[in-house]
């Protein structure tokens, strides 16, 4: 049966990630949970217990400080620090705002499956989210289990389950 | 028309419009808004939602290229672009947009600068630069641009130091935003100032050594080549970004038409058709420029009409309307609404849905409320469209078919903690809009004929349905192509069809297949798609009944990284063809079906994946057996509604 299928349909099986005629981003590429797995220093699940607005060369950052749950890749103390793009600052004379098209943010108490990359910054070391917004996966808890809502550029209209992309990147990464 | 028009509207209406719901019309990027600092109970600071502009008075917007990258950095062996070869391409972008006679936006590029401490930095200083800020990982990402706007309505002092750099940025004694001192940086002139106002933007082309990608100019050398993409194609969509434009859903004009309005946030690098479509505006960004900056509506300015423009109110009218959830029973706060040219099935405009407020906490950080009453504020959408024609009206959700909430603006994002970005595309049917729609595909052609006119309330409710099928994709949506001659289908076997009815009467209102072309600027055809019924034996094999299906249309036209509709003309005939079916004694499965395209013609279509199999997915050569895909399944959807 395998043999008609693959000679006969001649149906080519085109993954989107190699595909010549894949949709480009603009702002943002669709990147695999592969290739964000591959491009990560760190992969966890964790929650956003704190935010704070910071300047770093002459630019605003929030800095969240997130509770890791579980470290799927690499190795995480129970916090970590991750630099998002933009924010708000208050505490200056004239208040201001700065936004990033397409760029992602992690609300309070939000739990988050998190691709992060390390990035220099001072005598502080940050992460930064891997792919702009897309190594963000926000995890849905329902009635049948955890699952995963998909990042921003992600060509997705349904969730998939946490436990499957768990088992995925760490096939990835385990030796 | 149906509706009669409400209003003839000029610059007075457009401000009370503006004054009155200032989140609503085409497609913004927004900023918070905390004027009059009001408190909210819990101690919060309540934060509206607000369209990000430029101020008239910092029209011409000045731009300055970092030129201390020369050549531009790219990928190793590939060459180098020149910071001159770069300006040419940069400046058609900025007269691309400067050129929509309805629009009195103008930016220009004015000189160079040296970036080099801190490009994406507030300075007052908007440049444009191919040097990525080090703190964020851009893979994937051609360029990205920032806006520093006010947050509240302010009245800017002389000697006001915006950017805290020690030097004033607000002067007395000028009208227009301009250098003065010669320092590089802007002052704005003393007056007030909304919030939402752009203080600074800056937009950076991904460069960087390891994610980023070669810069083209020539004509000749837009390619397939994945790593490489046409300059101007992305300044020109970044300058929408740069004066307030948000993301657009539109990635396919028409049915004939596979290309995008600019502001759609993918381009296809390895469609050399589809880079240069996206130097050149479509109607969709044109009505959005021009409902942000309408030109003709001062007397004085760059509003007031001058030699080549053309009043917004002479060649617009807007359509407006609400939206509301179905099956939420909530405001619809982040839908997408749009509209076709009922005469060339043209895409003209898009617009957001809904007005939506957060809180400021006492930490100075932005939250969402999870009470619907406070933070859905109204599900309000104004449309530009141009006057002398008629058109159809349709919703989408921003699901990430084609775009996902997260890529358009703030009242996408804050929708989506509502759960409203799951409901199934439609047309404005007029007196039958409600949530069990039996025909969301009919619609009610609206007529515009006049411009400067504001028509409505044409209001939507989103369409409560019952799903069968397979539910994907999930977070990696692969593609199958689906060649001549080949079919693709979904079993919907018959106790599943029974649990969800369970004996009672329904309608189909429409079928759903997820569909793609191989290239972006190409449209997604197949021969035909069926619902029809069929039998899986024992050894998995399927045999489907393609002479009497239940439904058959032929063509079929998908449509572009999409759940493409088929609705049918008699959905209650049909569900009644379907319960006949159950109610036999040995009910068959149901089947949707695609058939690849009638013959090559250069284009190929491919039918959407998902990575998790229900086992419920086939394939044929032939049409006689269909055999199971193992691993994958195509993403179709059969969608139910009880007979009201």
């Amino acid at each position: 049966m395998n043999k008609v299928f693959g000679l006969c349909l001649s149906i080519v099986l085109v993954c989107l990630a190699g595909w010549p005629g894949a949709a480009e981003a603009m702002t943002l590429t669709r990147i695999e949970i592969s290739e964000l797995t591959m491009r990560s220093d760190l992969i966890v699940e964790a929650t956003a217990l704190d935010k704070k607005s910071l300047w770093i060369d002459g630019t605003l950052f929030t800095r969240v400080s997130l509770g890791v749950q579980r470290t799927l890749k690499g190795s995480a103390s129970e916090r970590v620090f991750l630099l998002l793009p933009g924010g708000i600052d208050l505490d200056r004379p004239v208040p201001i705002a700065i936004r990033w098209p397409g760029a992602p943010d992690i609300a309070y108490g939000e739990d988050v499956l998190l691709f992060l990359r390390r990035v220099q910054s001072g005598p502080w070391s940050y992460y930064s989210i891997v792919g702009f917004s897309q190594g963000k996966l926000t995890i849905l808890q329902s009635s049948g289990g955890s699952a995963l809502l998909p990042g921003a550029g992600s060509s997705s209209d349904a969730p998939r389950s946490l436990a499957s992309v768990e088992r995925e990147i760490l096939a990835l990464v385990t030796p | 028309m149906r509706r009669a028009a409400r209003a003839r509207f000029g610059l007075a209406t457009l401000l009370l419009v503006a004054a009155a719901s200032p989140a609503v019309g085409g497609g913004s990027l927004e900023s918070l808004d905390i004027t009059g600092r009001v408190i909210v109970p819990g101690g919060n600071l309540q934060a509206e939602l607000v369209p990000i502009r430029w101020d008239p008075r910092c029209i011409p917007a000045p731009f300055q290229i970092d030129d201390t990258r020369d050549p531009i950095p790219a990928p190793p062996g590939s060459r180098r672009l020149r910071v001159k070869e770069a300006i040419p391409a940069l400046e058609a972008s900025f007269e691309t947009w400067n050129e929509i006679p309805t629009s009195f936006v103008e930016m220009n590029l004015i000189g160079r600068t040296d970036a080099s401490s801190g490009s994406t930095r507030f300075d007052t200083v908007h440049e444009i630069t191919f040097r990525p800020p080090p703190q964020l990982d851009l893979t994937g990402l051609f360029a990205l641009t920032s806006c520093t706007t006010l947050i509240e309505d302010l009245f800017l002092a002389d000697g006001t130091d915006l950017d805290l750099d020690g030097d004033s940025d607000v002067a007395s004694g000028i009208t227009l935003c301009r250098d003065i001192d010669g320092d590089g940086d802007i002052e704005l002139p003393e007056g007030e100032y909304r919030a939402g106002t752009i203080l600074d933007v800056d937009i950076v082309f991904n460069t960087d050594r390891r994610t980023g990608v070669r810069f083209t100019v020539d004509d000749a050398k837009v390619d397939a080549d994945r790593r490489s993409v046409d300059l101007q194609a992305v300044a020109t969509h970044e300058l929408g970004h740069a004066h307030g434009l948000a993301h657009s859903p539109i990635n396919q004009i028409a049915d004939d038409d596979g290309t995008a309005s600019v502001m759609f946030p993918r381009l296809d690098t390895g469609d050399p058709a589809s880079e240069l479509s996206q130097r050149i505006l479509a109607v969709e960004d044109v009505a959005a420029s021009s409902f942000a900056y309408p030109e003709g509506t001062a007397s004085s300015g760059p509003a007031a009409l001058a030699l080549g423009d053309r009043a917004f109110d002479d060649v617009f009218s807007i359509l407006t309307g609400e939206a509301f959830h179905g099956e939420r029973q909530l405001p619809l706060a982040g839908g997408s609404v749009f509209a076709i040219d009922a005469r060339s099935g043209e895409v003209v405009s898009s617009a957001v849905t809904g007005h939506v407020r957060e809180v400021i906490l006492p930490d100075g950080q932005p939250r969402v409320i999870p009470s619907s009453s406070f933070t859905l504020v109204d599900s309000r959408y104004e449309l530009p469209v141009p006057a002398g024609t008629s058109y159809r009206l349709g919703i989408e959700a921003p699901d990430g078919l084609p775009v996902s909430f997260g890529e358009v603006n703030e009242t996408t994002l804050v929708g989506q903690v509502f759960n409203l970005h799951i409901f199934p595309e439609e047309l404005y049917n007029g007196g039958d809009e409600g949530a069990l729609e039996l025909r969301p595909g009919q619609s009610v052609p609206v007529s515009v004929r006049r411009p400067g006119r504001i028509v409505g309330d044409f209001d939507f409710v989103t369409n409560v349905v019952t799903r069968l099928g397979t539910p994907g994709p999930g977070l990696e949506a692969d593609v199958r192509e689906a060649p001549p001659g080949t079919f693709v289908a979904v079993e919907i076997p018959p106790e599943e069809l029974e649990e969800a009815t369970r004996g009672e009467s329904f309608a189909i209102p429409a079928l759903l297949f997820r569909t793609s072309p191989f290239l972006a600027s190409e449209v997604v055809r197949f021969r035909r798609a069926l619902l029809t019924t069929g039998r899986v034996d024992s050894f998995g094999v399927a045999r489907l009944s393609l002479k009497h299906p239940l439904l058959e249309v032929k063509p079929f036209l998908g449509q572009q990284e999409d759940a493409a509709p088929l609705y049918p003309s008699q959905p209650v005939q049909l569900g009644k063809s379907v319960r006949r079916e159950l109610d036999k004694a040995f009910p068959k499965s149901l089947f949707l079906v695609l058939e690849g395209p009638e013959a090559w013609s250069g284009r190929r279509s491919f039918v959407g994946l998902d990575v998790e199999s229900s086992g419920r997915s086939f394939v044929s050569d032939d049409g006689k057996r269909f055999f199971p895909l193992k691993d994958e399944d195509f993403v179709f959807q059969l969608l139910l509604t009880p007979v009201p």
